[in-house]
């Protein structure tokens, strides 16, 4: 194998290296953490919120749709960063990445079926989601708080 | 009384007219992560955008030319050259905005998709320029922008403690949680949204296009220093809402739906219905001036037939310059880009080239040949001088800024 073509795997290496976000050590970690953290609980708070309001009458079903699909993509979103960071080895990034998917998830989920409803215009299942939503959004924030966000 | 009337109307149209994409969403932003600390950066935008306008409006009144000529001859083509590219650059990328924006309001009130609206406004904007009149298009969409008071009447109801409303104004305190770096950051983008560049183009363009004289530099002045800051508080309720509604929520502002959320809370739907029509009237009013805009600084830099004031085919060489800006800025819509994240974008970038757009409207101001005894006074030019500097060392700051905060992350 020549020189150029060693060169060439190395870049290609390198490149595709670059696809997993490094995450050099612990604080780095935890601060992405929080931070993903914080978005969350912003698209999880705007889902509750505009549901809340529809189901107070003060916001129509055209409105609310969308809202719900963006807080709905901003949390696949979040969540899909958050994962394509390598986390370091250690046990304290292991306990943050393992105590922070589960609540991406539920806050994803939660959202999906918010959505779901709003189409349906099934309000019970709304005002359900929305509250079940609304437990997982204050957990996000005390993760948020406990880890520096 | 035909003139007192035609004074209030230019004064409700400027109001009407202030906000756009770039305040709706900077100063909605600011307001639900930083609440009131930042006020005082839309403050003194408003007093940059009255002083820059009133000169601006003052040169193409005595001069009956636009702003680009004028710059073009008192500065020389190379200098003109580089002002040019820079603001049609930033003015197509903000037109980009506005056009989603427009998009962005009519699924709001639809639920359809926003990406299918955007041939359908492209269109409507194109018809608009060129079959309305200037003043009806200056005025239509002036007015229908002052349904964004909406924002005021949920502020009112929200019912603040006005007292201590007013102190975090006055006394503003950046949070604790934020970094400082983050919050000049924010403070370089509402000063940039305040101040975008198309908006001093298009007024004075707009003055020649009404054939102003120097008669009307009075009216001029009060549509600028009465109706600019009526529009800049409206801009300060949008900041006042979010930060009542949305910060003690920890709700971060990346959609328009989040922008309007509390007028829902405080006003309920009639409130919210009016608040989509702003958003409407304000960002179609305001593709409308960007997209003139571009025509008229590209026209007027070459020396072609420009304006609504001559039928189109008399100013073919503009018309097609503001379809083919409108062209790419739909394209710019369609690759799907978050209309909300080019709207940072546009007003950041238009903080970088503030100075291009501001300091030679300074010299032409101050130009007696051009100016005769309508020259710039002491107070203009000490201001405007002042002014300079804080626009050079926020167009300096705002790169650096948006690259170590990753773009307010």
């Amino acid at each position: 194998m020549n020189r150029t073509s060693l060169l060439g795997i190395g870049l290609g290496l390198l490149a595709l290296g670059g696809c997993v976000a490094p995450a050099p050590d612990d604080a780095s970690y935890e601060s992405k953490a929080a931070m993903t953290a914080q978005a969350a609980l912003s698209a999880a708070r705007t889902a509750v919120l505009s549901t809340h309001s529809f189901s107070d009458g003060g916001l129509p079903g055209t409105y609310l749709e969308p809202v719900l699909e963006d807080a709905e993509q901003t949390l696949g979103s979040v969540r899909d960063t958050f994962d394509s960071v390598q986390p370091p080895a250690t046990s304290a990034a292991d306990d943050l990445r393992g105590a922070l998917d589960p609540l991406l998830e539920s806050a994803s989920s939660d959202v999906t079926d918010l959505r779901i409803a709003a189409r349906r215009g099934r309000s019970g299942d709304l005002a359900s989601a929305a509250d079940d939503l609304s437990g997982v959004a204050d957990r996000l924030e005390a993760f948020g708080q406990e880890h520096g966000g | 009384m035909k003139r007192i009337l035609s004074v209030f109307l230019g004064v409700l149209t400027a109001i009407g007219g202030f906000v756009d994409i770039g305040d709706l969403v900077a100063n909605a932003l600011a307001g639900a992560r930083f609440g009131l600390s930042l006020v005082w950066v839309t403050m003194l935008g408003v007093v940059g955008i009255c002083l820059f306008a009133e000169m601006s409006g003052r040169v193409a009144a005595v001069t009956r030319r636009g702003t680009f000529d004028v710059i073009r001859e008192r500065l020389g083509p190379r200098a003109g050259l580089i002002n040019l590219v820079a603001s049609v650059l930033v003015t197509v990328l903000t037109f980009t905005a506005e056009i989603g924006g427009v998009a962005l309001a009519l699924e709001l009130a639809t639920s359809v998709n926003y990406l299918l609206f955007v041939p359908v406004v492209g269109f409507a904007v194109w018809l608009v320029i060129w079959r309305l009149k200037f003043s009806a298009l200056e005025n239509v969409f002036g007015l229908l922008g002052l349904a964004l008071i909406v924002f005021a009447v949920a502020l009112w109801k929200l019912g603040p403690d006005w007292s201590e409303f007013l102190h975090s104004i006055v006394a503003p305190r950046k949070p604790a949680t934020e970094d400082l770096s983050t919050y000049l950051y924010y403070g370089v983008a509402l000063f940039g949204a305040a101040l975008t560049p198309y908006e001093v183009f298009f007024f004075s363009s707009g003055a020649v296009e009404e054939r102003w004289t120097a008669k009307d530099i009075a009216t001029s002045r009060v549509n600028v220093f009465l109706g600019f800051p009526l529009g800049g508080l409206l801009s300060v309720a949008i900041a006042g809402c979010a930060a009542l509604v949305l910060m003690p929520q920890g709700i971060e502002v990346d959609t328009l739906g989040q922008v309007g959320l509390p007028v829902a809370v405080a006003v309920g739907k009639l409130g919210l219905a009016v608040a989509i029509l702003g958003f409407v009237a304000a960002t179609f009013g305001a593709a409308l001036e960007t997209g003139l805009s571009t025509g008229y600084s590209v026209a007027q830099y070459f020396g072609w037939q420009w304006g609504k004031f001559v039928k189109p085919r008399q100013a073919a060489r503009f018309h097609i310059v503001v379809l083919l800006s409108l062209m790419a800025a739909i394209a710019g819509v369609l690759t799907t880009a978050d209309p909300i994240k080019v709207t940072e974008y546009s007003i950041v970038f238009s903080a970088v080239a503030l100075p291009l757009t501001y300091f030679p409207i300074l010299v032409v101001a101050n130009d007696p040949v051009y100016m005769g005894e309508h020259v710039n006074g002491r107070l203009s030019n000490v201001l405007g001088t002042l002014f300079l500097f804080i626009i050079g060392i926020v167009a300096v700051a705002a790169i650096p800024l948006m690259l170590i905060t990753a773009a307010g992350q």
